[in-house]
């Protein structure tokens, strides 16, 4: 066997085409040959519960939902691979328990076109994680009992994390409707959960919404609308979705060698307060409120919702970046204020409604704006609030703004001169100096769209034939998004030692506008390439055949359905021409194919 | 049988309905927060223990400086005069300061510079000090000498950390207490304020701290040694000098004069040899160390955050790339990085990338006149003609040059390496020889590395006595060191600022802190007005402009500005005056909404500057 790329002259296995790991470059199989691996997640869901009627229009219902999980993750990686020089492995343990629990009490009453309902529940949730962390290295007098043996290791180390939350909530709802007409409803919420400051554990959340069915009105007369209703509701609800111990100054704990007056080696405790506490943190509260409105015409035919919306959120959970004189890079605070507004539209319909041929269609379509409305308080001279320029949040623009230095095509040869000026050649990308100081920095940042989607839509159209045959397909559409796209700066890897995509580069007999050399100069300024990602997805296409009735009562079944399904068969971006234009995560890198799925089914009912 | 049925049914649910109510009864303590894996400043740092944990971590941010892949300690080396950057494969190592050294750029990389990481690290030094001074009185102490101890050592890493932050960045904000809450109206004090802070800090700090400690820990020695600096920063000469002959004629330390350690019985090394050997810095009989960073190959997964991965990494840093793009004579590729071939050199001095790569004053112009000095010996010393010829094919094929000594040039003037900067020359084998068995090809493993010596006590001592004018005491001292080192001693008449700035080179290459100490003698220059060797004297007023530390440079150092030299990558070395103080990162600056932090002349955003403070305000209340 002679040498190649993978294996040297012997036949064994090399560590990477140099043989060293420079760059990190190190041969894809490694882990797989000198490996073993055990990783099984175990959860058991189960949920209990009662209900019981009880006398004058009540009735209680007892829910208790518990989770249990066991992680296990066993891994061995051997000294015989070219990348070790011992081997090592590691016992990962996790035990989750969660339980919920729901004590809900219910009353109705009608009397006459009048109708009365209140709940009142009352919740509490815990949850407990244990986990226990074993790993040891350098075995004697060899390695070959990998992760079954740890005590055969030389160095031994343990680690632990436990980790508890509670949270508890309380909730009354009052609703009363007249003839089915007129609806109303109130609700009051209490919330708690442990993770915030001592003193904001709790907070209130009330809520009301009316509806008025405009098509049961006797002045109401029309053949074409058969149902509208008009809905308004307003309500307040929180966020809680901050790390277990958010509020807390945590110290986090180490070890450190000194020597002794013999020379030998003593380790010492350290301890680093890598975070700064906050007893104030609370709850982030939303406002909405939401303007909506269902219909109905031709009987049934054409049926939807409209819904307009408006929602601002204070005491948003951010983290906030300190000036890290102070020791701390940052700390999570309640600062600010953020609204969002849009509409929601969704209509479907009948089109054709024959008796061997049916057609109908679905379609959706959703609009958000956000805007940052405020943020820390601070104030510049002239009373105007000051943006935050470390983590890009503006007064008036939306959280996820792009804003930094725009790369505006690439350095051509007859630019060489003006290239140099800023550090760089031709085949380099062209950032723009806005302010034409020569120099490229934060007041060069502009503001560039945004990585949210402007609108997004989905159309589905299904069709019966023959009264057996479904045939559907799906479009959805997120249009107006952009993403970063490095890749075309070339500079992924070390050309000499790692593979590299397959993307096109800018070279003097092939000038690019858009993808600059390969390992291309980057200059003195840090900035990203932005695509625009827009895209129409056709997403889900269905052919299924359902079995009549005749020939499934002579075999006892009450339905059956065989199916063939395809998932994500097509996208078309308008200027996204690399993978998929929807991010993927796929090995912790969000340049990847989007996954195709083909189903082949059958539903069986007996 | 049904209706009985019905009423057990119903008593059973309706006690468990009683049970869910009472289980979800909401107590007041059911949501406190219970932190079970980690500490909190109010459970642990109530004991001497604890606040010693959090001095250990400072320590332990001091060593950090010295190991590693990219250590900050060569970004200390590069904006001085006896290194540069010698990554010459890609653009945005700092060789093109005007271009790159800006207070928004990646300041804190092993790819660019580590500015950044020497102001978050001291910063945090400072923030582990407060909180220690601020807690002391919540500790239990077994006696008075024990709380003096803590509080000394505390005193000694706030005056540490600002001693570096005023060379490197000039004008810092001065932060005294614990912050416990978003504090964002920092200011700049003077930095003569901060240091005679320090300085007055330390004073107070030698007799609290312990005479003798663990080694790896601050004693006070290491205090004194810290006090020398300060003094003579402050322009207090007779001071410094009476700190260092504290430490100097004192019981506790002594020059290593004779072998000893691991090495003490190889007839073909030397004491210059075993008091660099990596095994023999924390050993009892060495009686030079006074602060070192003990790193133990042993102890590298202890676990918790504070381990080393890849220990001191110093020969990949700090060696020269010899092992590509150098040709024998007849054009053939002459160097190989194989280990255990017939001529194994990558076992002997590492697979360095040149990095920190030393100029020509610091690889040659310094030892001019070297003779006998055992730090330039062949064997302590390697040139690149050192080497030899090694590569495996060179040997298959049977050519005359393999195992002979390299060459630079044909007899034409044809250069047979193409990348001089990176892959030529020469290095203290001795220093940056340090085994690392876990590597397949060596980088430099895990090993202590001095941070206080001796050696350099004697040279502080002898450059306060050439400030306070007695250059018969100075070249007393300077030949202390060049006598230990079989050197040929210096005339007086030769003691000048750069004679001694030469010794240091000499001596503590990739130890000192030599930016911060070029920092400090251009900063004397100034505030004195004494003229220099090169007839400029200097002012306060226009330091940013007009600087010992940028003359020396431009003086000793044939790279900078130097107009057509440019790295293989394509990339010319810039430097201009006002880089003798580093940005202050724009993330700190932009963050500190309420306040303004100063920048430094010559960069962006100074502008905006305000006057910074000229005394110590009271503590907030």
């Amino acid at each position: 066997m002679g040498s190649s790329v993978e294996f040297d002259d012997a036949g064994n296995i090399r560590l990477s085409p140099q043989d060293d790991n420079g760059a990190g470059a190190v041969n894809a199989f490694l882990r797989r040959d000198f490996s073993d691996r055990v990783e099984l997640d175990h959860a058991f869901n189960s949920r209990v519960y009662a209900k019981i009627k009880l006398p004058l229009g009540f009735s209680y219902e007892l829910g208790y939902v518990n989770r249990l999980e066991f992680r296990e993750y066993y891994d061995f990686y051997s000294e015989r691979s070219p990348e070790n020089l011992v081997g090592s492995a590691v016992r990962d343990n996790r035990k989750i328990n969660e339980w919920q629990l729901d004590n809900i009490l219910r009353w109705n009453k009608s009397i006459d076109k009048h109708a009365f309902d209140f709940t009142f529940l009352l919740y509490a949730e815990k949850f407990q994680s244990y986990g226990t962390s074993a790993r040891a290295n350098t075995f004697e007098p060899s390695d070959a009992l990998g992760f079954s043996s740890l005590e055969r290791g030389t160095i031994q180390t343990v680690e632990s994390e436990d980790v508890t939350t509670t949270g508890d909530a309380y909730m009354t709802r009052f609703g009363y409707n007249y003839d089915s007409r007129y609806l109303l409803n109130f609700v009051m919420r209490r919330d708690g959960f442990s993770a915030f400051g001592a003193n904001n554990k709790r907070a209130y959340f009330p809520s009301a919404s009316g509806a008025w069915v405009v098509s049961e009105e006797k002045f109401f007369k029309s053949n074409f609308v058969n149902f509208l209703k008009l809905r308004l509701s307003y309500g307040e609800n929180g966020n809680r979705n901050i790390g277990e111990f958010a509020s807390l100054s945590q110290l986090s704990a180490g070890n450190f060698l000194n020597t002794n007056a013999n020379g030998q080696v003593v380790q010492v405790p350290t301890f680093n307060n890598t975070t700064q506490e906050n007893t104030d943190l609370r709850w982030e509260r939303t406002k909405a409120f939401n303007l909506g409105l269902d219909f109905s015409f031709l009987k049934g035919r054409i049926e939807g919702s409209f819904d307009a919306y408006s929602n601002v959120t204070d005491d948003l959970i951010v983290t906030r970046q300190l000036p890290n004189v102070i020791g701390f890079d940052n700390v999570i605070a309640n600062l600010g204020e953020i609204q969002n507004q849009g509409i929601e539209f969704a209509v479907s319909s009948q089109n054709i409604a024959k008796e061997k041929f049916q057609w109908s269609t679905a379609f959706n379509f959703s609009l958000n704006r956000n805007k940052i409305n405020e943020l820390y308080g601070d104030l510049d001279e002239n009373g105007n609030e000051l943006d935050d320029l470390e983590n890009e949040r503006f007064i008036g623009e939306p959280t996820d703004v792009i804003w930094g230095r725009e790369a505006v095509g690439i350095w051509q040869l007859d630019e060489a001169a003006e290239a140099a000026a800023f550090g760089v050649s031709p085949g380099d990308f062209k950032i723009r100096d806005v302010n034409n100081d020569g120099v490229l920095d934060i007041q060069d940042n502009v503001f560039q769209g945004n990585r949210l989607p402007l609108y997004r839509w989905g159309l589905t159209n299904s069709f019966t034939f023959f009264k057996n045959i479904d045939f559907s397909f799906e479009l959805y559409s997120n249009w107006g998004q952009k993403r970063e796209f490095n890749l075309a700066k070339g500079r992924a890897g070390f050309i000499d030692r790692t593979n590299f995509w397959q993307i096109p580069y800018w070279t003097p007999e092939n000038p690019r506008n858009d993808y600059a050399r390969l390992f291309s100069n980057d200059g003195s300024s840090t900035f990203n390439v932005w695509r625009d990602a827009s895209f129409v997805r056709l997403s889900n296409v269905t052919l299924a055949y359902r079995f009549p009735q005749k020939m499934l009562e002579k075999v006892s079944i009450s339905n059956a359905r065989l199916y063939v399904n395809a998932r994500n068969l097509g996208v078309w971006a308008r200027n996204w021409d690399f993978f998929d234009p929807e991010p993927a995560a796929l090995l912790g890198s969000d340049i990847a194919p989007m996954v195709r799925f083909f189903t082949l089914g059958l539903d069986i009912t007996l | 049988m049904k209706k009985a049925v019905n009423r057990h049914c119903r008593i059973i649910i309706g006690s468990l309905a009683m049970l869910g109510i009472l289980l979800t009864s909401c107590a007041e303590d059911f949501l406190d927060a219970e932190p079970q894996s980690f500490f909190t400043p109010e459970n642990a740092l109530n004991t001497p223990a604890g606040l010693n944990s959090v001095l250990s971590t400072a320590l332990y941010n001091i060593r950090s400086e010295y190991y590693g892949d990219g250590a900050p300690m060569i970004t200390e080396n590069v904006f001085s005069e006896v290194a540069i950057e010698g990554t010459t494969d890609k653009a945005g190592p700092a060789q093109d300061l005007n271009l790159q050294i800006l207070p928004d750029a990646n300041l804190n990389s092993g790819n660019t510079n580590r500015i950044g990481w020497f102001w978050e690290a001291f910063y945090e030094n400072i923030k582990f000090a407060n909180t220690v001074i601020d807690r002391l009185d919540d500790a239990e102490f077994d006696n008075e000498a024990q709380r003096n101890d803590i509080l000394g050592r505390a005193m000694f890493h706030r005056a540490y950390a600002y001693y570096r932050l005023i060379h490197q960045f000039g004008d810092v904000p001065l932060v005294l207490e614990e912050v416990t809450s978003p504090r964002l109206n920092f200011v700049s004090t003077q930095r003569d304020v901060i240091l005679d802070f320090i300085q007055a800090e330390l004073n107070m700090a030698v007799p609290m701290v312990n005479e003798s400690s663990n080694g790896g820990e601050v004693n006070r020695g290491v205090v004194l040694h810290l006090l020398t600096k300060v003094n003579l920063a402050a322009g207090d000469f007779e001071a410094a000098i009476l700190s260092a002959s504290q430490l100097i004629d004192g019981s506790n330390y002594a020059l290593v004069t004779n072998r000893f350690g691991s090495t003490a019985g190889d007839a073909t090394k030397d004491v210059t040899w075993d008091l660099h050997q990596v095994e023999n810095k924390s050993l009892p009989s060495n009686t030079e160390v006074i602060l070192a960073g003990v790193d133990r190959l042993e102890f590298r997964d202890i676990g918790a955050a504070n381990d080393f991965g890849d220990g001191t990494s110093i020969m990949r840093q700090a060696t020269p790339l010899w092992w590509r793009f150098i040709n024998t004579p007849d054009g053939q590729n002459g160097m190989s990085d194989e280990p255990n071939i017939s001529i194994d050199q990558v076992n002997l001095i590492g697979r360095g990338i040149g990095r920190n790569r030393g100029t020509r004053y610091s690889t040659k112009d310094i030892w001019r006149n070297a003779n006998t000095d055992e730090r330039h010996k062949l064997g302590n010393w390697l040139d690149m003609e050192d080497l030899v010829y090694n590569a495996p094919s060179l040997e298959a094929s049977g050519n005359p040059f393999f195992g002979q000594n390299l060459e630079l040039y044909l007899p034409d003037g044809t250069a047979l390496c193409a990348d001089t900067i990176r892959n030529w020359y020469g290095f203290p084998q001795y220093k940056f020889f340090v085994p690392d068995p876990t590597a397949v090809k060596p980088s430099g493993g895990h090993g202590d590395w001095y941070i206080y010596r001796l050696a350099e006590t004697y040279l502080l001592r002898a450059e306060a006595h050439f400030w306070n004018n007695n250059n018969a005491l100075a070249a007393a001292d300077i030949n202390v060191i060049r006598q230990r080192a079989n050197a040929d001693p210096v005339d007086v008449s030769d003691v000048d600022i750069d004679y001694i700035l030469d010794e240091r080179a000499r001596e503590l290459y990739y130890e000192e802190n030599r930016k911060t100490e070029l920092t400090r003698i251009a900063y004397i220059f100034a505030k004195t007005g004494r003229s220099a060797y090169n007839g400029k004297s200097y002012s306060l007023d226009n330091f940013s402009q007009d600087n010992f530390w940028y003359d020396r440079i431009m003086e000793v150092t044939d790279f900078y500005n130097v107009p057509g030299l440019r790295t293989v990558f394509g990339v010319a070395f810039t430097m201009s005056p006002y880089h003798v103080l580093w940005p202050v990162p724009a993330g700190a600056i932009n963050a500190n909404t309420q306040g303004v932090i100063n920048q430094n002349q010559g960069y962006p955003g100074a502008e905006n500057n305000i006057p910074p403070l000229t005394s110590i305000p009271e503590p907030e209340g």
